[in-house]
């Protein structure tokens, strides 16, 4: 009997508290033009983010070919600044996965990492690659290039090994230009297809442009932002620090600068700052303010840009290499982890709520 | 519409509150008072444990070794039903596993399954059946799978294929023989030997068990009463690999892949929170009751856990038709084939489950065999030929059967 009078009671004070936590009549009706936003995204971020990529891997894949062909510590400097310089363009692109991407899954071919150093050395001795299957996942994309730039010793040691067996500098070629090639195939496709199909799909259901675009930043943000690049090397999912497991390891010091690239991309994306001029156009932000969402008396377009900016704080006075932080102070990574969190919270939970955008991924089985 | 959405979900939950204590006030009437549930799953007797459940214990970690080895693409065929039977074809002792322990019990795996007192006792062709299902997983899994594990899957055609980031190897009709088997032995040994076997009345009570309970007679060389022991063994499939076992919704889900796994699973879902705390206080008044030789008290907790666990196959059943389903349309048929690799699994489980009111499996094997067919036999490849009209109507079959919804079990 208690039991029930309670449950009325929370029943009721619940959705009076619901009613009381949106911003009640200042919300206006939903007739925000979507269809500007999607044609912005296209065209002023998505295909010049592309075009930025896709001619980095291509420069990539030409200094990879110098370097197989010639090895040495010069061709060696080269192209790692050219690695550096495509692996920072990929950020800009990696949470685009819709369309042509989402098709040839793009960034698990792309960005799996921890890469294995054991099957890369097992597949280039046995020189019968199928880089198109996925269990070659962690034996290709940047992390394995990684692993042959700087995994097996410093600089004159991979030029040596690369000059004493020739396998090295030939996996190594392949392994870039496949990401040329799938680069090129996606761009190809947006350029001639997918760009007229994204924009014309406008509506609000699940499939719609915008809902399952908003998914995938959102996604991003939770999965590789959050939990890759941060939350899985500091241990937050296995109880202690995996200091190998930081976006490009072998490299050691580039870990922080792919983090603030990725931050900066979500932070663009959502507040519809074009790739080249950063121009604003509609956007997030704007769709949020149209429709006059406020949380806890504030605009929650401006809480999310002040949450993304206090991650931004904590992220750019790290040391450069995540794993020396995860094995010397992981105490900043988790810091870190939690702001990034609240983040997640605000765009996945408020701002999905203000949208009408439902979440269309779950917690993945693991098994 | 975003309005009416949260008021929406405070009505539901309002009424789901509503709904859960009625349950609690039918179902955990205590006609001792005097007796609670203890806190930790801890009982002695001469200041020893009276617990033992080590042989289930044991069968767990073989399943998890086999569960391994059916991807690792050295192994052959024989090595494979060497760790499910833990005997080779002519009965022979054998030392198929990883760790040494398991080598040297003379548990297996094989031995248990479809052979509780309740469902097969009188019925061994059956019994002899479904071994032969389990047998015949293991020996396609290596004909058809290992075979093909460095090409590319599709309709039709065998091979690995992505699922997200992780990879799964499939049949030409899409089957995940591996998924078929792990899911399957869930029903086929732990929830067959906990339901309808240890937590029988034709075993827990068998013979003098009562009588012998009721003077503490303890079995020669132990220190626990048959009753007790019998207890302990069906308690064993869902927490026999736990950390600690005495306090075993720690870190629940983390070491087993079996029933435990999916209890954490479906106590992750807000529309079943209680199960686990549900079925571990069903354990321990339950255990607390035979040693007080309040046997009514037992009984309520015996009704509590077959709901329960028997509800968690129906729902895991459902959940990964629905998830396959949502797959599919985002174009994802690698989840999409993994997800009723699960399905397979769970579905023919729900032979081995036992509806407390009318003492009989929620689905019989008849029907498992139909909606198994029904399944995989849409078109000429198989798992790839299914639509969303043909899992919908499943997963309402299965459904309707239990107190669960299809939207319930779906998120």
């Amino acid at each position: 009997m208690m039991g029930r009078f309670l449950s009325l009671f929370l029943m009721l004070s619940m959705s009076f508290a619901c009613s009381n936590e949106k911003s009640g009549d200042s919300q206006k009706q939903d007739d925000f033009d979507r269809s500007a936003m999607l044609v912005h995204w296209a065209d002023d971020y998505i295909l010049p983010a592309y075009q930025n990529y896709n001619q980095e891997v291509i420069d990539l894949n030409d200094a990879a070919n110098k370097f197989s062909n010639a090895p040495s510590l010069n061709l060696h400097a080269n192209l790692h600044a050219q690695f550096v310089k495509a692996y920072t363009a990929w950020q800009w692109v990696s949470f685009l996965e819709i369309g042509p991407a989402e098709a040839n899954s793009l960034r698990n071919f792309s960005n799996i990492y921890p890469t294995s150093a054991t099957e890369i050395e097992q597949a280039l001795v046995n020189a019968n690659y199928n880089l198109s299957l996925p269990s070659t996942f962690n034996e290709q994309g940047f992390p394995a290039i990684d692993y042959l730039l700087s995994g097996l010793g410093d600089a004159s040691t991979t030029v040596n090994q690369f000059r004493n067996n020739t396998d090295y500098g030939r996996y190594l070629s392949a392994l870039t230009e496949r990401l040329e090639a799938m680069s090129s195939q996606v761009l190809n496709i947006w350029q001639s297809s997918y760009r007229n199909e994204f924009i014309s799909n406008t509506g609000s259901s699940a499939t719609a442009s915008t809902n399952k675009l908003i998914n995938d930043f959102i996604y991003h943000f939770e999965r590789e932002l959050r939990a890759g690049k941060v939350g899985i090397p500091a241990g937050v999912f296995s109880g202690s620090p995996l200091a190998q497991n930081v976006e490009a390891y072998y490299s050691d010091s580039l870990s922080q600068t792919l983090f603030m690239e990725s931050l900066n991309a979500h932070r663009a994306f959502f507040k519809g700052s074009g790739f080249l001029n950063g121009a604003a156009g509609n956007s997030l932000e704007q769709y949020l303010n149209y429709l006059n969402i406020e949380n806890q008396g504030e605009l929650l377009s401006a809480k999310i840009s002040n949450q993304m900016a206090a991650a931004e704080s904590l992220a750019k006075v790290l040391p450069t290499s995540f794993s020396s932080v995860a094995a010397n102070s992981n105490q900043d990574l988790l810091a870190l982890y939690d702001e990034l969190q609240k983040a997640v919270v605000l765009l996945k939970v408020d701002m999905l709520q203000a949208l009408n955008v439902r979440v269309d991924y779950i917690d993945a089985d693991g098994d | 519409m975003c309005k009416s959405l949260p008021l929406l979900s405070a009505l539901s939950l309002g009424l789901l509150f509503l709904s859960s204590c009625e349950k609690e006030e039918t179902s955990t009437t205590n006609p001792s008072p005097s007796l609670t549930a203890p806190t930790f799953y801890t009982f002695e007797r001469n200041n020893a444990s009276s617990v033992n459940f080590s042989g289930q214990s044991e069968r767990l970690a073989m399943g998890a070794e086999l569960s391994a080895a059916l991807l690792d693409f050295s192994k052959s065929a024989q090595d494979l039903q060497e760790m499910f039977a833990n005997t080779d074809s002519l009965g022979n002792e054998v030392n198929p596993y990883t760790a040494a322990a398991l080598n040297a019990s003379n548990k297996s795996i094989r031995s248990k399954v479809a052979a509780s007192y309740e469902l097969f006792s009188a019925n061994t062709a059956l019994s002899a059946r479904i071994k032969a299902d389990m047998k015949s997983f293991i020996d396609l899994q290596v004909a058809e799978i290992y075979a093909a594990r460095n090409v590319a899957a599709s309709a039709g055609k065998a091979g690995q294929i992505a699922d997200g980031s992780a990879v799964r190897y499939v049949n030409a009709q899409g089957f995940e023989y591996n998924e078929f088997l792990i899911k399957s032995l869930i029903g086929a040994l732990c929830v067959d030997q906990m339901l309808n076997n240890y937590l029988s009345l034709s075993v827990l009570d068998e013979g003098n068990n009562r009588e012998d309970n009721d003077n503490a007679l303890l079995l020669e060389g132990t220190n626990y009463t048959n009753m007790e022991h019998k207890w302990d063994e069906a308690y064993g499939y869902l927490f026999g690999l736990a950390d600690n076992p005495s306090d075993p919704l720690v870190n629940l889900g983390a070491n087993d892949v079996f029933l435990n796994k999916y209890l954490a699973r479906v106590n992750g879902d807000a529309d079943f929170s209680s199960y686990a705390q549900d079925i571990f206080n069903a354990f321990k008044l339950g255990r607390a009751a035979i040693v007080e030789g309040e046997y009514a008290l037992r009984d309520q907790q015996i009704a509590i856990i077959k709901d329960r666990v028997s509800n968690i196959i129906g729902i895991r059943s459902v959940y990964y038709l629905q998830a396959a389903k949502n797959a599919f349309a985002a174009n994802q048929p690698g989840t999409a084939l993994h997800d009723l690799g699960e399905a397979y699994g769970f579905i023919y489980s729900l032979m081995f489950t036992q509806n407390p009111n009318t003492q009989a499996p929620y689905f019989t094997d008849q029907e498992v065999q139909n909606i198994l067919s029904d399944l995989s036999s849409q078109g000429p490849n198989g798992l790839w030929d299914l639509n969303a009209a043909t899992l919908d109507a499943l997963s309402n079959q299965i459904a309707d059967r239990f107190s669960f919804s299809l939207n319930q079990a779906a998120n």
